[in-house]
């Protein structure tokens, strides 16, 4: 059994779900903001939203550490978007955010999963 | 739409982000809002509701205020403008430039034409000279290892001979008693009757040691080449093919190897065929025979019988430099060994010259300098297509500030600019390479026949490669300058005066433009004009003989059927002498070295009473009517008669070079000459004759002492007339007659073909073609950079003009004469002119004397010559400007002050 560090987990809990959040959407493939925050909605079925205002900071601040990267691409017939992608770094820190992620929720099963007699 | 970025702007106002950074923000923010708002609508949403919801995106704005906060200082969102993404997709915009380059070309075809053709000339020019010089001086020559293989030569500064062939016996020292060279290998030109077979043909042939072929990495494709022991008396006859006659003559069959031909009616055993393509050591010779050397041709007193080319392949790892001190050791021996030959003050010395160079003849010095010279029109024509492009610019000034404005980077539009400027230039060099493929079979014709010594001239990966590099320094030259001036403004003002300043740096950089033209143009003229003088001076020269209506050939017998020289001069006298019984012949001669013919034949002599043998006369052997026939004239005695024959006491005509040198102040008339040392074998002449000078090789080359002997009574005793030169003057067209003297010919002997038929006049213009190839060349090029040069000076001031109609106009409306504005335009003119031809003036003092190998008779520094191109330019140049002058004043002050 992994062996989850308290005060990491808090920090992590805290602040990173909205990371893993992104990171993990943008693996597949480029997104623009927009459809960012729209597919969280989408797929966690109305149970997560961001609104524009929360949104982009975290997209900066995520681009700042070096993990995601926005380019303008303009397209012919259509405004141009900004599009981020994940970095070689993103890549990293979204596998160890992954891990910590299911070992977080693993344990959380555990202690939460009903006691069978 | 609401407008979302205002409101989005009004929140991050605080921030007093920096304006690029928000811009982007509030861009990318601006569309995520349009995205919900359009989604809230698509649902069924009613507009207001539609926008409260949307407005609710941003609520929590102080988090992101925070946010960018820590973020903005550090971190800016690439800073990507308008129009430009340099960034992310440079090919990209390449392409995208490129496309709208060809657009606005387009859009003007007069100006694209004018400046595709102005760069077509230029870079043509270029390209063929460059093919020229590629097949000449670059491109490998068909040998193995081309490189390594290297020319001997010996100088002998005393007599001016620069170029002295090989004696057999030194050709045998240099195989044998040096250490630098893989293999020596000698050859020397020879002429075979090839008969039994057809019709009797006379053959261009070589006779070559035994190195020869194998030195120059060619194997026979049929049989062998020839063995060391082949070098032997009575083991000669052996002979090896070129490809070409041996399908011509043979129909390439096989067996023919080992096979008997006739060749001087003597059998010689064919060992083997060259391959196809195989030409040396001229593009005519069909067939190789061995170099006969024996005992006999070293003995030291055949030392000065020097016949021979001499090749020779360095060792490997053996340089150049280390290959002649080998050299000039080996010299040292000889001058020592044999000071009667090389000792003394005779400045005899050996000189190594590599093939390539050698081969490359008089056009090898000629074709860098020609280069050069098409270099310059090049420039002209790029000095031409910058002139145009500011002038555009001016026209375009509107579209680029307005870019500008936009956002684009004076970087961007530069490289917009020049993406024009590239297309123009590859356009040109496309039309260029046609113009070189076209101009090239034309200008070979012209050319003398070194230019194909290494193969035929192609356009090959060299060439293309050569004008793909100059078509892009091209675009750079003509394209960079005016790019830079175009986007040198200052936005605000410029927009504020609707893009009408920043025309006097334009209108410098143009003048400085035309001034440069106007002064390489000049420099090319006065080249273009001391070579035409030299060449003026060369054809004034008097060669000593009467070239027109003689017509020459030459005449062979077999060694075979008149062995003896009584039989030969026989023969000759009764060819003579039907051939002067001929109706519209005035006189017919024979001679063994006929001048401008490429023989030469140059012995020593002593005179009587001096110890010294003198070196190095052209010597002749003549029949009595051979003076008559070239038209010699005599300047003191007389010339040979028929009774100057075997049995008479022999006697000697020499030139006047000759009796200035060595009977200076003194009579020559009865002193007596002799073949060879004092103490030789051979008689002594007297003198009967002295004949005006005459030009051996051309009209360029000092005159050497001159020796005639009458060939019915010739001095030296083992000389054959296997060969000899006729020379017939007639009364009309001389080659009409070439037919009648075939025949002629043949009716004494079928057997004996005639060959190298060509009138006197041919063969004076021949020794001229190298040196009127390059006039030709530099005049057409300098009449090209005038042409050019001008166009540049017209357009300046044409465009001058239109750009100051307004001031014309006021100066008109002012009380101003049309003969003013004349004068004014005028003077802008002309001073650029002068200017031009000032700099230019001082540029040819400098550099003309690059021209001198092109020189003849003229100082590179010639002033009538400079005088006259700067009259011609000035008065070209004067044409140039009236027309637009002219068009100055009619100017209608009130038209043209109402435009604005």
């Amino acid at each position: 059994m992994a062996y989850v560090n308290t005060q990491k987990l808090d920090r992590e809990l805290k602040k990173g779900s909205a990371e893993l959040l992104i990171l993990s959407l943008l693996e597949a493939r480029q997104r623009h903001g927009y459809e960012i925050r729209k597919q969280i909605e989408i797929r966690s079925g109305g149970v997560l939203k961001f609104n524009t205002a929360s949104l982009y900071p975290l997209l900066y601040r995520l681009e700042k550490r070096g993990w995601i990267e926005g380019k303008w691409v303009e397209k012919a017939g259509e405004r141009r978007r900004r599009f981020y992608r994940l970095t070689k770094d993103g890549k990293k820190v979204l596998a160890a955010q992954r891990s910590i992620w299911e070992s977080f929720v693993a344990a959380i099963n555990r202690v939460t999963e009903p006691e069978h007699a | 739409m609401p407008d979302w970025k205002a409101e989005i702007r009004g929140r991050l106002a605080r921030l007093r982000l920096e304006a690029t950074l928000e811009a982007a923000i509030v861009e990318e923010l601006a569309q995520d809002l349009d995205d919900c708002y359009a989604a809230l609508l698509a649902g069924g949403a009613s507009e207001a509701d539609a926008y409260q919801q949307t407005l609710l995106q941003l609520q929590g704005d102080e988090f992101l205020r925070r946010e960018l906060q820590c973020v903005a200082p550090r971190y800016a969102l690439d800073p990507t403008l308008l129009g430009t993404n340099r960034k992310t997709n440079m090919i990209a915009d390449f392409v995208q430039d490129l496309r709208f380059g060809a657009r606005m070309l387009a859009k003007q075809p007069g100006f694209t034409l004018i400046a595709v053709i102005t760069l077509a000339l230029g870079i043509g020019a270029n390209t063929a000279i460059f093919s020229v010089v590629n097949a000449v001086l670059l491109r490998p020559l068909p040998f193995a290892d081309d490189a390594r293989l290297v020319t001997i030569w010996a100088k002998l500064p005393v007599a001016g001979i620069k170029w002295l062939f090989t004696s057999p016996a030194e050709f045998a020292d240099y195989r044998e008693r040096t250490q630098g060279f893989a293999q020596v290998g000698a050859y020397g030109g020879a002429d075979f009757t090839l008969t039994g077979r057809g019709e009797a043909e006379r053959l261009t042939g070589a006779i070559v040691s035994h190195e020869m072929l194998p030195l120059l990495g060619i194997k026979p494709m049929l049989g062998r080449s020839f063995t060391a022991e082949e070098e032997q008396e009575g083991r000669t006859n052996v002979v090896v093919l070129s490809h070409g006659l041996w399908q011509r003559r043979f129909g390439g069959e096989a067996q023919l190897v080992g096979q008997t031909i006739l060749l001087n009616d003597q059998p010689c055993t064919v060992v083997g065929i060259m391959p196809p393509g195989f030409q040396f050591p001229g593009t005519d010779t069909e067939l190789w025979k061995p170099l006969l050397l024996t005992a006999k041709e070293r003995a030291e007193g055949e030392r000065g019988s020097r016949w021979l080319n001499t090749i020779a392949r360095l060792k490997p790892g053996v340089t150049m430099a280390q290959a002649q001190t080998d050299l000039e050791t080996l010299a040292d021996q000889l001058r020592r060994e044999y000071p009667r030959f090389y000792g003394g003050n005779t400045g005899w010395g050996l000189k190594l010259v590599s093939l390539r160079k050698e081969l490359a003849g008089d056009m090898g010095s000629a074709l860098p300098l020609l280069l050069a010279v098409v270099g310059c029109v090049l420039l002209i024509a790029c000095a031409n297509v910058a002139n145009l492009l500011l002038a555009r610019a001016a026209t375009r000034q509107k579209e680029i500030v307005v870019r500008a404005a936009l956002g684009a980077q004076r970087g961007r539009i530069i490289r917009q600019l020049f993406s024009e400027s590239l297309l123009l230039a590859v356009a040109g060099g496309a039309l260029g390479i046609v113009l070189a493929l076209f101009s090239n079979t034309q200008l070979l014709k012209l050319g003398p026949p070194e230019l194909t010594s290494g193969g035929p001239i192609k356009l090959d990966w060299r060439v293309l490669l050569f004008t793909t590099a100059v078509a892009l320094l091209t675009a750079v030259l003509f394209g960079l300058a005016p790019a830079w001036q175009a986007t040198k403004f200052n936005l605000t003002e410029t927009l504020k005066d609707s893009g009408r300043n920043s025309s006097a740096g334009r209108g410098r950089l143009r003048n400085l433009l035309v001034v440069s033209e106007i002064a390489l143009a000049l420099m090319l003229l006065v080249s273009a004009g001391l070579v035409l003088k030299s060449f003026y001076r060369l054809i004034q020269i008097d060669p000593g003989f009467d070239a027109a209506n003689v017509l020459t050939m030459q005449l062979a017998l077999s060694p075979e059927r008149y062995r003896e020289g009584a039989q030969q001069r026989a023969f000759y006298e009764q060819v003579l002498r039907q051939i002067e019984a001929l109706p519209g012949v005035q006189a017919a001669g024979a001679v063994h070295n006929l001048p401008m013919s490429g023989s030469g034949n140059t012995r020593n002599f002593s005179i009587e009473g001096v110890q010294e043998t003198r070196l190095n006369v052209d010597f002749y052997q003549a029949s009595p009517n051979y003076f008559t026939a070239m038209g010699m004239h005599l300047a003191n005695g007389r010339f040979f008669t028929s009774n100057d024959r075997e049995g008479q006491p022999p006697v000697a005509i020499i030139n006047e070079t000759l009796a200035r040198h060595y009977f200076p102040d003194q009579n020559p008339l009865g002193k007596r000459l002799k073949m060879g040392n004092a103490t030789g074998p051979f008689p002594w002449l007297p003198i009967v004759g002295v004949v005006r000078d005459v030009k051996h090789n051309g009209l360029d080359e000092e005159t050497k002492p001159a020796l005639y002997v009458s060939y019915l009574q010739s001095p030296l005793p083992d000389w054959k007339y296997y060969s000899l030169y006729l020379t017939v003057r007639t009364q009309a067209d001389p080659l009409a007659m070439v037919e009648t003297l075939r025949r002629t010919v043949h009716g004494l002997d079928q057997n004996q073909p005639i060959y190298r038929v060509a009138t006197l006049e041919q063969l004076l213009s021949r020794s001229l073609a190298a040196r009127k190839f390059s006039l030709l060349l530099l005049a057409l090029f300098a009449a090209l950079a005038l042409t050019l040069a001008v166009i540049g000076l017209y357009s300046v001031l044409a465009y001058a003009v239109t750009q100051r109609r307004q001031e014309i106009g006021i100066r008109l409306a002012l009380g101003a004469q049309r003969q003013d504005i004349l004068k004014l335009v005028l003077k802008e003119g002309m001073t650029l002119t002068a200017t031009g031809i000032g700099l230019g003036l001082l540029a040819s003092v400098a550099v003309t004397r690059w021209l001198k190998s092109l020189l003849f008779g003229v100082s590179p520094n010639d002033a009538m010559t400079y005088a006259a191109i700067a009259l011609l330019l000035t008065a070209v140049a004067l044409l140039a400007c009236w027309l637009p002058a002219r068009r100055a004043t009619t100017v209608d002050p009130l038209i043209a002050l109402r435009q604005e």
